[in-house]
């Protein structure tokens, strides 16, 4: 750690975010960042089954939207922050940004897993169906698909410092698409089955609705926020282990 | 070939340059500086960083540290510094379904060569005859030799040669060594990587350049 | 110029040359045409109404099988090594490459749609407006398939990953080409999903070799 201190610059982002200096800093979030999502999750899910009405028509089962609305901002949520990354990896070549970058990947896959599978629960009741064919349901099973292309082509690299900077130009390719996918589903869903269903942002949703709605969402976010620093942490530690192998290789090929 | 031809004044400046692949630090702070009629023969066993070395020169690879090349009352804009090197790496270049003359005439159209001197350079590189044959159908040394001959047909002041002499016999080593030394002669700057040592005419201005692994 | 036309013509010598890929693209598309109505059923009114979505899926899928060539052979031969000190930029040699493999890939799907169209039994009007639509929107496609070339330039398993990057991403032409082409719809509908396959060509084809001379630069390296 100490031989680290020379090679920090003076500007603060880039001390935040040198991995030696990340490692020291991320260590003190872990357990606020935990305790709060467990507090949050403990009252978002006390209101929500206890002080939100069943709804008029679906019943009980309107509560799996508090589940199944934070896992679909999630599934944006994250892409949003590898788009970000992405930009970080490509334009100031900073390490930090690819390993945010790769931690988030696999998490945007399981939210955006976890916004389908409530979805289609929700819909069974619903619509009679485990699966329709509705616009916000159709694109976010295609960004699943996007998910799983990232993450595939980050698996297939062997060399991961080149992986990262070739995974940053799909993730703003992808970017730059999902807008293009989200219309085009819209208008192709509005062709085959103008249809109104019931919409978790209605224009009139009381208070008793929104509070649990809204510190559920907190609630997963936080929780994102929290596996994330997990996975970043756990990737620099691999990135410092894999060097170390390096260096031994290296040094028993000169000692032979 | 046009021996009369002179190149501008050319130097090649590097400070300090460090380059990375993947976790591996292959060249940790080397200096160089060389300038036109200059032969820098690069030496150094495998994975001394020969390659990682051209390709930095060449612009392909990020490095850290200086690189800097400059040409004596240069329009750069008008003939863009990327386009006055030429670099043939270990690879060859050639598609095999087409023929040595197609080869060579689409390169000497790509670097702004002129397809008027293919004839000749096929002839100096001895394979004059196989001109209108499918250079897949011909042996790893004629191969190199078709790729060599690309150096013939435009006039590039830098030439970059990653192991020019890989799978040529000794004729070719000889050709090699002559194509280097006119163009030292015209007051061209040569890069090679070397394995087997390439021996220009007596009056060559050779720099050798040893490199060991980090 | 000089340069350009170079590029372009030796690529679609080379690729007439090659020989066997042209003829794998046909066979493989022609394929989906039998297997397609066998799965069906031979239904003539169910085959005609599904005939411009079996189309486009047929073309989309077969194209996706010659996406590896269209960086593969000049980064296994160090052709684009040697590029990086040519004439033209990595840009522009991205453009000449998507020319080429519209040409050497679309282009015959398009010309071999008619036969798909008679398998299919879709009438003429229908024909030809998918063929239309195919013609406006293959540009879209190639230029994913592009990206998604150079972004697997320099892996083993390239041929095997691009495809799946290329069609999630390819959704959105597959509506507006369809849709285009559904003998069922209002006028309307059917023109402006026309203009939107229409503006996603021309932005894909506009954007895609600058993001693929970025991945073959940063996969060069």
């Amino acid at each position: 750690m100490t031989d680290q201190s020379e090679t920090i610059s003076s500007n603060w982002f880039s001390q935040l975010a040198h991995p030696g200096m990340f490692m020291r800093w991320s260590a003190y979030l872990i357990w606020p960042l935990g305790l709060l999502s467990i507090v949050l999750f403990a009252v978002g899910l006390w209101f929500a089954f206890f002080h939100s009405p069943a709804d008029y028509q679906m019943g009980e089962t309107v509560r799996i939207m508090y589940v199944h609305v934070p896992n679909a901002w999630l599934s944006q949520f994250c892409y949003g922050l590898m788009a970000v990354s992405a930009v970080g990896t490509l334009v100031w070549r900073h390490p930090m940004a690819d390993v945010s970058m790769k931690a988030a990947a696999p998490l945007g896959a399981a939210f955006t897993a976890m916004a389908l599978v409530t979805g289609s629960l929700w819909g069974r009741p619903t619509w009679g169906t485990f699966w329709e064919w509705d616009g916000r349901m159709t694109s976010t099973l295609i960004l699943f698909l996007i998910y799983l292309g990232l993450i595939a082509l980050w698996r297939t690299f062997e060399d991961q410092l080149r992986a990262a900077k070739v995974v940053a130009v799909l993730t703003l390719v992808g970017a730059v698409n999902i807008p293009i996918i989200k219309f085009s589903v819209d208008w192709w869903n509005t062709l085959h089955q103008p249809s109104t269903f019931f919409r978790a942002d209605g224009p009139k949703a009381p208070a008793s609705i929104i509070t649990p709605l809204l510190t559920m969402t907190l609630a997963f976010t936080v929780l994102f926020l929290l596996l994330h620093l997990l996975r970043m942490r756990t990737e620099v530690t691999k990135r410092k282990a894999d060097r170390l192998e390096h260096l031994k290789i290296a040094r028993q090929q000169k000692g032979a | 070939m046009n021996p009369s031809a002179k190149f501008p004044q050319i130097t090649l400046n590097i400070k300090g340059l460090q380059c990375k692949r993947g976790e591996r630090t292959v060249l940790a702070g080397l200096d160089l500086f060389a300038g036109s009629g200059t032969f820098v023969a690069i030496r150094g066993p495998n994975g001394a960083g020969k390659s990682t070395f051209l390709m930095a020169v060449a612009g392909l690879l990020p490095f850290s540290g200086e690189v800097s090349i400059a040409l004596a009352d240069w329009d750069y804009d008008e003939h863009p510094l990327h386009e006055q090197m030429l670099f043939v790496t270990h690879l060859n270049a050639i598609k095999p379904e087409l023929t040595v003359r197609e080869n060579l005439g689409f390169w000497a159209d790509m670097v702004d060569g002129s397809r008027d001197r293919i004839g000749d350079a096929l002839n100096a590189a001895g394979i004059g005859q196989l001109a209108d044959v499918p250079a897949g159908a011909m042996s790893k040394g004629q191969q190199r030799r078709c790729s060599l001959a690309r150096l013939l047909i435009a006039d590039k002041p830098i030439w970059l040669l990653d192991e020019p002499t890989s799978a040529l016999d000794k004729s070719g080593d000889k050709w090699i060594a002559g194509l280097i030394s006119d163009q030292v002669r015209r007051g061209g700057l040569v890069l090679a990587a070397t394995h087997r040592p390439i021996v220009p005419d007596d009056d060559i201005n050779i720099f050798n350049l040893d490199l060991e692994p980090v | 110029m000089r340069a350009f036309w170079a590029l372009l013509v030796r690529d679609l010598k080379s690729a007439s040359r090659a020989g066997g890929s042209l003829t794998t693209l046909l066979a493989f598309y022609l394929s989906l045409g039998v297997i397609l109505p066998i799965a069906i059923g031979p239904d003539k009114p169910l085959l005609a109404s599904l005939g411009p979505a079996l189309i486009w899926t047929g073309v989309l899928l077969s194209s996706l099988l010659g996406l590896d060539r269209i960086f593969v052979a000049d980064h296994e031969d160090g052709s684009l090594a040697a590029f990086r000190h040519s004439r033209l930029s990595l840009s522009t040699i991205s453009f000449v490459k998507l020319i080429v493999h519209w040409l050497t890939t679309a282009l015959p799907l398009i010309v071999l749609t008619p036969v798909m169209g008679v398998l299919l039994t879709i009438d003429l009007q229908t024909l030809l407006s998918v063929m239309l639509t195919l013609l406006l929107g293959t540009p879209a496609i190639a230029a994913l398939s592009l990206v998604a070339a150079a972004l697997s330039v320099s892996l083993k398993r390239g041929a095997v990953i691009a495809p799946i990057l290329v069609m999630p991403l390819a959704i959105p032409a597959v509506i507006f080409g369809v849709g285009a082409a559904k003998p069922l719809l209002g006028a309307g509908q059917a023109e402006t999903a026309l203009l939107y396959l229409s503006a996603m060509s021309l932005v894909f084809v506009a954007f895609a070799p600058f993001a693929a001379a970025l991945a073959l630069r940063l996969s060069q390296e």
